[in-house]
């Protein structure tokens, strides 16, 4: 046994007794865990506290086997707690709940709308500082309180956070409401002259019936709520910044309305100099559409049905557009981030406008560009109805 | 008295310096502070004048083949001078070994277990360095290779994971900051990730085709600079303005993947590549310390000292900082300018002394 | 009187210098004397009370004046060999020998080349020769007047047939195994290569089992250090008793200390035959089927015969398969355990959710129950080895079912962890090879991951990279060709390249004599393709 050997089995012992002693800090049993699925922050009435409810996810519940009458006992449980921020209401739920928060699987955050208009930021800021927490989480806005929001059970699915992250989720079939990450959101409060936005929530129906629906968006100047966006402006906004995927327009031709489906859309936003140093921004977009409803026939195989058709899109787009743009200069907020191209362009430039930006901002030319391209019309090719041939031997029989 | 008797290939030593320089993409919150969007710019000149400093280490390993660092300076100036010397790089490398371990200790206590005494981590992380030094350099190197390999397969995996979130539009505007902080952080990242391989001129003298030594050092830094360069492209175009809050860019880029809610939480990838290439570069620093140790006080062999380094290493970790806070004010601000000192001055100084020689007293350095 | 003590002394003595080592040192080193009953008493000294040494005694000669006597051992020779061939020609024949009744230096010479009729004679010296040779299983031929001794070869003990293997089975590929009989191994190994640069070189070793070690490798492929390596280490065992070639591995093997082994084995002939045409040496020990081969990197655990009988595309595939299911065997544990103690983050949350269900109410930690588990498996497993046949599958069944399903429902294990193990346990079969290490190692892992988490996976995992770099086995690195990276190897490694596309032998093995082909050629060979271009092949 010869010297090396003794020192090697002195720190084996050493490693033991390290490994076994410390208790390793870091461990949490999976039973002692309790899973926030979805936060909610509203103002309460003493000034510096807010009532944060917090949504504590029960897994035992979760997979009912089958169980319909079990409808009362809900998966989920919405505990509530005041005070001074989101990180000691959390920590102090500990009072209350058995087991410590664990956000690290917390899909949303949703701030109540008067908190809203007193400002976002100093709460956002603990989701951003903890390691657990995640960038890409869902920063929502409900119309009334977070709370009413948290409690509305789900039909589909068994945790309502889960089920809000998924509406948000599907924001691309539509593209009438949008998703804001976290990420998204601080990125715009970083920039100085983009404002952020965030999709907002709202409680449909009686007491007995709730359900939740998605409602427009949370305009903010800074990190404080000024307005809301309805559904057409939000696409309108959607298009610019290029975050269209999907969704319906509903155009008139002179055979009843088509419902036309957007395929693919891409936009370029540029910031482009005039002579007399001003900016014009230049917003070129191109989408694919596709025919889904017919209610007349109109005869899309002619060439000049199309070019209508594809007119008719294109000018609802340039509507929308106009009318999102019409709210952001109403409410002085750079949703777009015009500023950011201008940026890009023209450091200079930027750097002596952007303090005067509320005042500038309204001013800003804007010159559309919209080409849409009728790509199909989906599995059958014309409206259903007698051929024209088979018509005129029937009426001369 | 060999001192080192291993033997290693030219192809190795391109590897280990590849994933030596590959270990500092944990520092890059460094030089992104300074020069936020346009560190793809820095990172490019940083390089280029890295090769300046890598020009000498690669002349004087000419002019002294087979010869480690120390050794050239007891060579070059005299024994007394040499020491001297050899002493204070043998406090560089320790230092650095200590900074680097701290770096890893901050940013597993960060981000993945915040409870956790730093000290604890340390101990295990620097044993595991210890085991490695004490198998020796040729052990040491021969995974570099697979180190290398497994960390371009990461970025490589995560960089088509983001092209998603990517938007290059955050590239600008560009050059748009003061001209001072463009060379602030060009002497940050030809300091801090480059020129450190300095170190490795501990290890050239093992090198068996002395020749290859240009080419070695230089592909060597051209596969480290290309990660580097790809993680920093990586981290502008999807963080944006976000780049210059955040404490760790390239984490946080990675823990943005998320592909249907399906291919997500994907930064357990990027935490591993990080620890396995930190704990290379602190085992070529430790290495480096205590053969360096042995070579200063003409001892027979450096095994008996590698668990005193290490736990002088464990304790200037936890001393050197209070918090992250401290290191990344030391990192943007003060390091280049330590670095600079062993990086460039010294090694300058040794070479124009080397030349001097050579051209006054006609003998060959290298043959005596 | 004093003689009469004297007497009486020495009759005790002789009893018991059959137990004296040094007399019988003594007796043994004596040189065979002339005398056919000294030498005769000195075998029976030797043998003791042993009674399955027979000596015969019988005269030949033309008068029948010669006194011989044949000793041997009862079971471990073929009786009809010594009748027909030994006795029968000496009795018979030898009539016409002898002219005078003068013993005759000349007359061993002739009856060794024209009376016996056997294949093998050799010439002894020494009672110790004779003593070696009859425990061998030859006969001792003394003949009475003469200085030297005849020990003729005629094994015949019983012995098994050439079977199946028991460990390795294949689908595709040969199906015999070695035997116990070392004469049977080396026959069935020069029936695979037919080259005379084959050597077989032999050994004994073992003080008292003197069993015979045959070294079997390529002359001008082997590298001449590596087979200097394997005979020196050979030498320097001291050792008792060799029963299996397990003992002269333990003995000669680099890092006795490592729980991985740097000394392969194997029970096939043609494994061990493609190891010995890839510059390896075979050490044949009499007595086991298991030939090691020497020096053994840490890839041949992954790679099997088979592999390389089957096609490319599915024999690359089943290697991945192999070093996935060794990863899954050694972390699977400790990364369930990592994950659900200190990364819950990077579970999906769906995921989260069973997991947490699924552990409502278990009393231990994590760490505790896949600990319990992993025990109570290798408790399983063993058993199941070494119960008698009929009972053995019943074990494993009614242990797997019958435990697992109470355990979980009775709420002391919870179900994922019961999964996890059993996919472990599953996997850990792929590569029998790996069992030893595997259970090893994923016992540290669970360890240091019940501790500290990934980070303690991260940490365990680099020891196990440095450790496995800094093994040598033989002379070659162990890693090769992974960790001293070596490009041109790399096709046997995580995949199977095309037979005809591995040109050269591993480099850390046979260091001369690389090419196993002499260039590419694609199949079909590429002479056809140029006489028949654009047609199909016919």
């Amino acid at each position: 046994m010869n010297r090396s050997f003794t020192i090697f089995l002195k720190l084996i012992a050493v490693f033991m007794i390290i490994i076994c002693l410390t208790g390793c800090w870091n461990r949490r049993e999976l039973d002692s865990l309790s899973v926030l699925v979805g936060i909610g922050i509203d103002k309460t009435d003493e000034p510096q506290k807010v009532n944060v409810t917090a949504q504590i996810a029960i897994p035992s519940k979760i997979k009912t086997s089958g169980n319909k009458d079990e409808s009362s006992s809900s998966a989920y449980w919405n505990i509530q707690y005041k005070a001074e921020n989101v990180f000691t209401a959390l920590r102090e739920s500990t009072f209350s709940a058995s087991r410590k928060l664990y956000i690290g699987q917390n899909p949303i955050v949703l701030f109540g709308e008067d908190l809203a208009r007193d400002g976002v930021q100093k709460h956002i800021d603990f989701f951003l500082r903890d390691h657990e927490a995640r960038l890409n989480e869902y920063i929502v806005i409900a119309k009334g309180k977070a709370g009413a929001i948290l409690n509305v059970k789900p039909e589909l699915e068994k945790l309502p956070g889960l089920n809000i992250e998924k509406l948000i989720d599907l924001h691309y079939a539509t593209s009438k409401v949008i998703s804001a990450r976290l990420m998204d959101f601080v990125s715009s409060l970083a920039s100085g002259t983009t404002s952020p936005v965030a999709p907002m929530i709202q409680v449909d129906g009686a007491s007995e019936n709730q359900k939740l629906s998605m409602s427009g968006t949370a305009v903010f100047k800074n990190d404080k709520l000024t307005g809301e966006l309805d559904m057409v402006q939000t696409r309108g906004y959607l298009w610019v910044v290029d975050k269209v995927k999907g969704g319906l327009i509903n155009t008139k031709t002179p055979n009843g309305v088509i419902c036309l489906e957007i395929l693919h859309s891409k936009s370029k936003m540029t910031a482009k100099k005039k002579e007399d140093g001003s900016f014009v921004i230049k917003i070129a977009i191109n989408a694919d559409i596709n025919a889904g409803n017919q209610e007349e026939a109109y005869n899309l195989l002619l060439p000049e049905n199309i070019s209508y058709v594809e007119n008719q899109a294109s000018d609802t787009i340039k509507s929308e557009i106009k009318a999102s743009l019409n709210k952001a200069w109403e409410l002085k907020a750079d949703i777009f981030g015009f500023g950011e191209a201008i940026k890009r362009k023209d450091y200079k430039k930027w750097e002596s406008i952007k303090d005067d930006w509320d005042n500038i901002f309204p001013e800003i030319e804007t010159e559309l560009e919209v080409a849409v391209k009728l790509r199909g019309t989906g599995e059958i090719n014309k409206f259903v109805q007698p051929e024209p041939e088979k018509r005129e031997k029937n009426n001369g029989a | 008295m060999e001192l080192e008797k291993g033997k290693i290939s030219a192809t190795h030593l391109i590897f280990s310096i590849g994933c030596f320089i590959q270990g500092s993409t944990l520092l890059s919150a460094f030089v992104i502070s300074v020069t936020k969007q346009d560190t793809w710019f820095v990172v490019l000149t940083g390089f280029i004048i890295s090769m300046g400093t890598i020009g000498i280490y690669i002349a004087l390993a000419k002019m002294h083949p087979h010869k480690t660092i120390i050794q050239m300076f007891e060579a070059i100036f005299g024994t007394f001078i040499g020491k001297i010397f050899s002493i204070l790089y043998i406090f560089y490398f320790l230092s650095l070994a200590g900074l680097n371990s701290r770096d890893v200790g901050n940013f597993v206590v960060g981000y993945i277990m915040p409870e956790t005494p730093i000290i604890a981590l340390l101990i295990m992380f620097v044993f595991i360095c210890s085991w490695a030094v004490r198998s020796g350099i040729e052990t040491m190197v021969s995974y570099s290779f697979l180190f290398v390999v497994i960390s371009y397969i990461v970025i490589i995996f995560i960089f088509l994971l983001l092209i998603g979130e990517m938007n290059f539009n955050n590239f600008f505007p560009a050059f748009t900051l003061p001209a001072i902080k463009y060379v602030q952080g060009t002497h940050i990242v030809a300091a801090i990730p480059f020129s450190e391989i300095v170190v490795f001129l501990m290890i050239v003298p093992c090198l068996d085709n002395q020749k290859k030594v240009a080419e070695s050092f230089l592909a060597g830094l051209l596969i480290g600079g290309i990660t580097l360069l790809a993680v920093i492209i990586r981290d502008i175009a999807t963080l944006g303005n976000m780049i210059s809050f955040v404490t760790l860019p390239s984490y946080e880029t990675v823990k943005l993947i998320d592909i249907a809610h399906i291919i997500t939480r994907m930064e357990v990838l990027y935490a591993i590549e990080l620890l396995v290439l930190q704990f290379f570069k602190v085992s070529i620093l430790y290495y480096a310390t205590v053969l360096g140790i042995a070579q200063v006080f003409n001892l027979r062999s450096y095994k008996p000292y590698i668990l005193t380094v290490g736990i002088i290493i464990i304790s200037l970790s936890i001393v050197v900082f209070d918090s992250p806070m401290e290191n990344a004010f030391w990192g943007s601000t003060v390091a280049p300018v330590y670095s600079s000192i062993f990086q460039l001055l010294f090694p300058g100084v040794a070479l124009i002394t080397s030349l001097i020689r050579y051209i006054f007293k006609g003998i060959k350095v290298g043959q005596s | 009187m004093s003689s009469h003590v004297k007497k009486v002394i020495r009759h005790f003595k002789i009893q018991g210098e059959n137990l004296n080592e040094d007399n019988r040192k003594k007796i043994d080193n004596r040189k065979i004397s002339k005398g056919l009953q000294n030498n005769l008493n000195s075998i029976r000294r030797t043998f003791g009370p042993s009674k399955d040494v027979i000596i015969r005694e019988f005269s030949f000669g033309p008068k029948h004046q010669t006194k011989a006597a044949l000793v041997f051992i009862e079971g471990l020779i073929n009786i009809t060999v010594i009748n027909d061939n030994i006795i029968k020609p000496l009795m018979y024949d030898s009539s016409f020998l002898f002219n005078k009744n003068t013993v005759d230096p000349s007359s061993m010479e002739i009856i060794k080349s024209t009376m016996l009729s056997v294949s093998d004679i050799q010439e002894a010296y020494d009672i110790k020769e004779t003593v070696a040779g009859c425990l061998s299983g030859d006969v001792a031929f003394f003949i009475n007047g003469f200085s030297q001794a005849f020990v003729i070869s005629c094994k015949g003990f019983e012995k098994r047939s050439v079977e199946d293997p028991q460990n390795e089975s294949v689908i595709r590929g040969p199906r015999e195994s070695f035997t116990e009989n070392l004469r049977t191994n080396t026959a069935l190994l020069r029936r695979k290569i037919k080259s005379p640069a084959l050597i077989m070189e032999t050994m004994i070793i073992g003080r008292k089992t003197r069993t015979n070690i045959c070294i079997t490798y390529l002359m001008g492929v082997a590298s001449p250090e590596l087979i200097e390596l394997i005979k020196r280490r050979l030498k320097n065992i001291s050792a008792d008793a060799i029963l299996e070639s397990g003992y002269i591995e333990q003995y000669i093997e680099d890092a006795p200390f490592s729980i991985f082994s740097t000394v392969g084995y194997s029970e096939k002939p043609d494994v061990v035959a493609a190891k010995i045409l890839e510059g390896r040496a075979a050490i044949i020990v009499d007595g086991t089927p298991f030939v090691l081969t020497a020096p053994m990197l840490f890839i041949e655990n992954f790679q099997t015969s088979e592999d390389y009988y089957i096609r490319t595309y599915f024999a690359s595939l089943l290697r991945v398969l192999r070093f996935m299911s060794y990863a899954i065997s050694i972390l699977a544990p400790a990364a369930y355990v990592a994950l659900t103690t200190f990364h819950q983050e990077l579970i999906p949350t769906a995921l989260l959710f069973t997991m947490i269900a699924a552990r409502e109410g278990i009393p231990f930690p994590a760490v505790i129950e896949a600990g319990i588990m992993m025990v109570t498996f290798e408790i399983l497993r063993e058993a199941g080895l070494r119960l008698p046949r009929p009972v053995g599958q019943a074990v494993s069944i009614v242990g797997a079912l019958v435990i697992g399903e109470a355990a979980v429902t009775a709420g002391i294990i919870g179900a994922p962890m019961v999964i996890v193990v059993a996919i472990t346990a599953v996997s850990s079969f792929v590569i029998p090879s790996n069992i030893e290490n595997a259970t090893i190692l994923r016992m540290i892992f669970l360890i240091l991951a019940g501790s500290m988490g990934g980070f303690g996976i991260m940490i365990s995992l680099l020891g196990l990279l440095i450790h496995l770099s800094s093994l040598k086995s033989f002379g070659s690195p162990y890693l090769s060709p992974i960790a001293p990276i070596r490009p041109k190897e790399m096709k046997d490694v995580f995949i199977r390249a095309p037979l005809w596309a591995m040109l050269k032998r591993p480099f850390d093995i046979a260091h001369n004599d690389i090419n196993r082909h002499k260039s590419i050629t694609i199949p079909p060979d590429s002479q056809e393709n140029k006489l028949s271009k654009g047609g199909e092949s016919t």
